[in-house]
């Protein structure tokens, strides 16, 4: 009989390392005319903390999430009406937002998740768009019009680079912790509801508590985005507009077309969606196009679709059979 | 005060039923859950508008209704039909590409202005102390029609048995001689063109531009699933439920309007966890 075996620590940290040189070296790439490229990289890394938490759930235990917009917009306007409403410092606020993310998801997560498939999916919904529509009404989240001047957390500075390493850095700890997990006993818990919840149960996993720890996880994971969404991406202003439905359904998407179940696709799927715009409209540029912003919105579809079709199963694992059969 | 909640609320659940109702249709026979669904609403709705600038309003409606049938034929063969073994979810991601790929080609080609088609018929009655317009009398006639004439289609035609049996067991039909992929792009032929139809006549009542589709979808989306899914009788009861919900809650805060319709809904998953109607 063949027990699964702890892999080694340098398979383990070969992901996060790889990382971490890209991180440090690509930003420095972006100066003088690329620069504009910066907060497009922090954006990205800011949606790659919620596809890493909602990858967690999706991908390895199978839960579909069509709500994570609302933990995203809790992080964002927890911390956020903490410091302009109730006048609390930085790291209190942002502390609050992340708590308020975790405990939501928390209370969320107990009563819903022991609906399955479809029927998850459109609870989650249902809270995404309670919590974003609450936010666009209520008088203290400065409704529709948003809430002005937050403060900004700083590191080393508060120019575009050093917010990029801020974020990027922080994607790392996330994806080393995600790595962790995995490849933990309580990863294989994970697969096992996913596989078959009912086998799961019967081999000693408490499947309904493993699923609220997964949840709350990815809650309090997406809601972390939000604070640094809040505090460093956008302090001069946060409106409600990026929390909408669709925002949740874009998320989901970034999971799958990355790959399901694979911390890179996270990644991938984070990059893919926030970058192809930017290349389609850099493309038309070479082409000699002016028209092509007209187009992006095509396009990016187009890839979608063309993506899911060749590599049905997301991105990484495509490009990860296509190098194995290089090499065979 | 109760009649006026009811009577608007049918009248707007009508439309949700018609799209569950689409969501069903394909679900039943490919097993997808199709989020381009909305989208073909859009299409019917905004290529009749166009089409009424040219030519006389019936021949229009039917351009309407056959393009968006056109749109979900082209979505099963270009986009599902090569990615047919594909995981569920792979096929929810390729529907929301569509739907993408829908609305930006949508806004190219009829702009970002909203569009609205004239009544069939002007005026309106008086039923309960309510005044319902005739146009939103002919929706629900509409709505109850397209649903009766599925139920016969799939209960007594070959066509629908056939489309039954491939969701059943996609590999026996083949056995049996039923072509799966044609069936497929039936199914999304057809559930576009009852998307259309549902479309073209909401538009007489709410303007429709190219993004509209979009929200009208997932509320079918909520109303197939609140039902049960693969249910289609299901899908309707959950269709009126949701717009019964919608202008109770409108009744007591317009504002929070869809939080206490959606709170509703969460209850009721919560009560009984498979859908209404399941078993």
């Amino acid at each position: 009989m063949k027990f699964p075996q702890p892999i080694s620590y340098t398979r383990l940290y070969r992901g996060p390392m790889i990382l971490l040189l890209a991180i440090i070296v690509l930003p420095l790439l972006a100066r003088g005319q690329y620069s504009y490229l910066l907060p497009l990289a922090q954006l990205c890394g800011i949606w790659a903390i919620v596809v890493l938490g909602l990858t967690l759930l999706m991908g390895f235990t199978g839960q579909v999430s069509l709500g994570h917009a609302g933990w995203f917009a809790l992080g964002a306007y927890g911390a956020g009406v903490a410091s302009s409403a109730y006048h609390v410092s930085l790291w209190p606020a942002m502390f609050i937002g992340i708590a308020a993310g975790g405990l939501l998801a928390f209370i969320a997560g107990v009563s819903i998740l022991r609906l399955k498939g479809h029927h998850l999916a459109l609870a989650t919904l249902c809270i995404g768009v309670i919590i974003y529509e609450v936010i666009t009404k209520m008088e203290i989240t400065g409704g529709a019009a948003g809430l002005n001047d937050l403060p900004q957390l700083h590191f080393f500075g508060d120019s575009d680079l050093s917010k990029v390493y801020l974020i990027w850095f922080i994607v790392l700890l996330v994806m080393i912790w995600a790595t962790h997990l995995t490849e933990s006993p309580a990863g294989r818990a994970l697969r096992a509801i996913h596989g078959d919840e009912d086998a799961a149960e019967s081999l000693g996993i408490s499947v309904f508590s493993v699923k609220v720890k997964v949840f709350v996880a990815s809650g309090i994971l997406a809601s972390l985005a939000g604070v640094l969404y809040a505090f460093v991406y956008t302090p001069s202003y946060l409106g409600p507009e990026p929390f909408t439905l669709i925002f949740s359904v874009l998320l989901v998407t970034m999971v799958v077309i990355g790959g399901m179940g694979n911390i890179w696709g996270a990644l991938a799927g984070a990059a893919v969606l926030t970058g192809m715009n930017e290349v389609i409209r850099l493309v038309g540029e070479r082409l000699g196009s002016t028209q092509m912003s007209k187009y992006e919105e095509l396009i990016s579809g187009l890839i979608l679709v063309l993506i899911m079709i060749f590599s049905n199963d997301g991105l990484i694992p495509g490009l990860r059979r296509i190098f194995q059969r290089k090499r065979s | 005060m109760l009649a006026l909640v009811i009577i608007n609320g049918v009248i707007i659940g009508s439309i949700y039923a018609l799209i569950s109702l689409g969501f069903n249709i394909i679900y039943n026979t490919t097993g997808v859950l199709n989020f381009a669904q909305g989208e073909f609403v859009m299409i019917g709705a905004i290529s009749a508008s166009w089409a009424s600038a040219h030519f006389s309003l019936p021949i229009a409606l039917l351009i309407g209704a056959l393009t968006a049938g056109a749109v979900g034929v082209l979505v099963d063969v270009l986009a599902i039909r090569p990615a047919r073994k594909a995981s569920a979810v792979t096929h929810i991601i390729i529907t929301i590409g569509a739907s993408i790929i829908i609305r930006s080609a949508a806004s190219l080609i009829w702009g970002t202005e909203p569009y609205q088609l004239p009544p069939l018929k002007e005026g309106s009655i008086s039923i309960a102390g309510v005044g319902i317009d005739f146009q939103q009398l002919i929706l629900i006639g509409v709505a109850a029609v397209c649903m009766l004439l599925l139920s016969l289609f799939f209960r007594y035609t070959t066509a629908g048995r056939a489309m039954k049996a491939c969701a059943s067991n996609s590999e026996a039909a083949r056995l049996c001689g039923v072509s799966v992929g044609r069936m497929s792009a039936m199914a999304f032929g057809l559930s576009a063109f009852v998307g259309g139809i549902g479309g073209i006549m909401v538009t007489p009542m709410i303007s429709m531009s190219y993004a509209s589709g979009t929200s009208l979808g997932l509320k079918g989306f909520a109303a197939a699933i609140l039902g049960g899914i693969g249910n289609p009788v299901g899908g309707v009861i959950g269709g009126l439920l949701l717009g019964v919900l919608e202008q109770y809650s409108c009744l007591h805060s317009s504002m929070y309007k869809d939080t206490i319709a959606l709170a509703v809904v969460v209850v009721i998953l919560l009560l009984r966890p498979r859908g209404l109607l399941k078993r």
